[in-house]
């Protein structure tokens, strides 16, 4: 493995994509579940942004307006079951929610 | 930018326009009823599928659009069985949406948004655009999966799917970053292949490890799986029905297009590699068929039962992209097994669920509301009975010619253990499924039980439509392996 290939950019969009991860599965409040993710696809954005620059194509740059709009799509949406959640049962616990039998 | 080829983009515009056009209608005369936007779903799912199998025609070289989709034989047929999925479901969904007041216009434009996403992740060959597809179909499902706003399980079923469904697309999205990476800075899925193969630099393995990590979650495989029955359960219950079948269908199409490089006898080089793959999903599709074959037996709630049976079934598909990359099979045998299996699993589980909603809020909910049900409504007790037979794989059913290709790909491919895992799990299976018939012909109707609604014609339709060609395919198994081999 090259060394020249480890730059520090991808090490800090590892570093916070495993972030992300920790906070999905150790948070139990659903904003911060959900700023987990938002983390995790943010990750993604920095490594497309890093490797766009490396190999000179500018399509990892466009992708980049995709996933931030995708982000926020799953955001409008997102937001609004907690709010419902919240609303109809005053939960904002992803452990709380367990109605169904899971 | 190259040549837009218009019948190509045709079935992707359609289903564009589609929605747009039932949300403006009832923006102009606001719908209370669901039979108007069922027509037009209908009408533009139909269209769609018809302009997708015309693509068939066209030579090879012609099957592009935009560069960004192209019409394999796999992902057209694949594409063509969610169009299909898509439709019966519409053509099942207004009881549903009467019965739990649903809003009509909306409920139908995310069905067909939803189905749009699919058909764009089985024909992207381009990185960005199954992302987006994913994407579609993801969020399209977040608002369908709790549209019924009035119960707790609903929001609840919703909030679980939004949060792992998010959490995966973050996985597939960081994955396919490495990808592009490895392809030197491409998104084209015929550089990402390349690249995969000289892994220099070497982020391809990475990327796939992450990629089918994503996918596994769509097809709910064991241990991505954990949403599944819960979501299931909360959802309405054609949605639930979708989200088992055209959800999966493509999830597996996409999948199987980026592990096509992995076939033993196309890359020496890849050895290594497509052997930590391949160990990698034996033990995906192992654990599936183990975990959901037994908990299935647990559950007394249908669609808890069918939720399990569906994490089986994602294993039992798994062994088609196995047999591609452990070799000792043709290319166009894989392919040729692996439609026959998604087009049967649409098929009967579209057939089971279609039933469950049938019977209303009665069939969605115990096994044991099922007793006498032969009696009482013979023609869905049938329907019922020849589904959950072809799920079991008995023969003369398309349940069983699908897994027979399966299967027997896989013992060809040297994956003997993997399929007596699956016969196994099989077996195990005929249990929880006859149980439901058992209950059907040879118990009493209990008497508190609410009688059956009759059948309207649409609904009828659709249970025929979906009925009919599990036992067809299954007298004449020749019939579709003809149609997919003369491709």
């Amino acid at each position: 493995m090259g060394g020249e290939f480890f730059g520090w950019n991808v090490i800090l969009s590892m570093l916070l994509f495993t972030l992300g991860i920790l906070a999905v599965l150790w948070q139990r409040n659903a904003l911060s579940v959900f700023m987990g993710i938002e983390l995790m696809l943010n990750a993604a954005n920095l490594a497309f942004i890093n490797f766009a620059q490396r190999y000179g194509d500018e399509s990892g740059a466009a992708i980049i307006l995709f996933i931030v709009t995708v982000a926020a799509a799953e955001a409008a949406i997102g937001l609004a079951i907690f709010l419902r959640l919240y609303r109809q049962a005053a939960i904002i616990d992803v452990d709380k929610a367990n109605q169904l039998r899971g | 930018m190259p040549d837009i080829n218009w019948w190509t983009s045709l079935p992707i515009i359609l289903l564009t326009v589609t929605p747009l056009v039932i949300l403006l209608l009832d923006a102009i005369a606001p719908q209370r009823d669901p039979i108007v936007s069922m027509l037009l779903a209908v009408v533009g799912l139909t269209a769609a599928l018809f302009f997708t199998l015309l693509v068939e025609g066209t030579p090879s070289a012609d099957r592009d659009a935009f560069g960004l989709l192209h019409y394999d034989t796999l992902g057209l047929y694949g594409a063509a069985i969610c169009l299909l999925a898509g439709i019966l479901l519409a053509l099942l969904s207004p009881r549903t949406v009467r019965l739990y007041a649903l809003p009509p216009a909306e409920y139908f434009a995310l069905l067909v948004m939803a189905v749009l996403g699919m058909v764009v992740v089985c024909l992207g060959f381009e990185l960005l655009t199954i992302f987006l597809g994913v994407e579609i179909t993801a969020v399209a499902f977040y608002v369908l999966v709790g549209l019924e706003g009035n119960a707790r399980g609903a929001t609840e079923a919703s909030l679980k799917y939004f949060v792992l469904s998010s959490f995966s697309s973050a996985f597939l999205i960081f994955g396919f970053a490495f990808l592009y990476a490895g392809a030197r800075g491409s998104t084209m899925l015929f550089d990402v292949w390349n690249g995969m193969v000289l892994q220099d630099p070497p982020w391809a393995e990475l990327g796939v490890a992450l990629a089918v990590a994503g996918f596994a979650f769509k097809l709910t495989l064991v241990p991505f799986h954990l949403y599944a029955a819960d979501v299931f359960e909360g959802a309405p219950t054609p949605v639930a029905a979708l989200l088992a079948t055209g959800s999966k269908v493509a999830g597996f199409v996409a999948l199987f297009h980026l592990l096509l490089p992995f076939q033993r006898y196309l890359t020496l080089e890849l050895a290594s590699m497509a052997d930590n793959v391949a160990e990698i999903l034996a033990i995906l599709a192992a654990l599936s068929i183990v975990v959901g074959n037994v908990v299935a037996v647990l559950q007394r709630n249908i669609k808890r039962m069918l939720a399990y049976s569906s994490i089986a079934h994602g294993g039992y598909m798994l062994i088609a992209p196995l047999a591609l990359i452990a070799g000792g099979v043709r290319y166009a045998e894989v392919e040729a097994a692996a439609l026959v299996y998604l087009l049967a699993y649409v098929l009967m589980s579209v057939a089971a669920f279609g039933v469950a909603l049938t019977l209303g809020a009665r069939g969605e909910r115990a096994i044991d509301d099922y007793a006498g049900l032969g009696r009482v409504a013979p023609g869905l007790a049938f329907a019922m009975t020849v589904a959950l037979i072809s799920l079991t794989g008995i023969p003369l059913t398309a349940g069983f010619v699908g897994k027979f290709a399966v299967f027997n790909a896989g013992v060809q491919a040297g994956h003997a253990w993997l399929v007596v895992v699956a016969l196994l799990g099989s077996a195990v299976s005929a249990f929880y499924y006859l149980r439901v018939v058992v209950y059907m012909y040879m118990r009493e109707p209990s008497a508190e039980m609410p009688p059956v609604e009759g059948l309207t014609l649409v609904q009828g339709l659709g249970l025929v439509l979906a009925t009919v060609p599990i036992v067809l395919v299954g007298l004449w198994p020749k019939l579709v392996l003809a149609l997919l081999a003369g491709s």
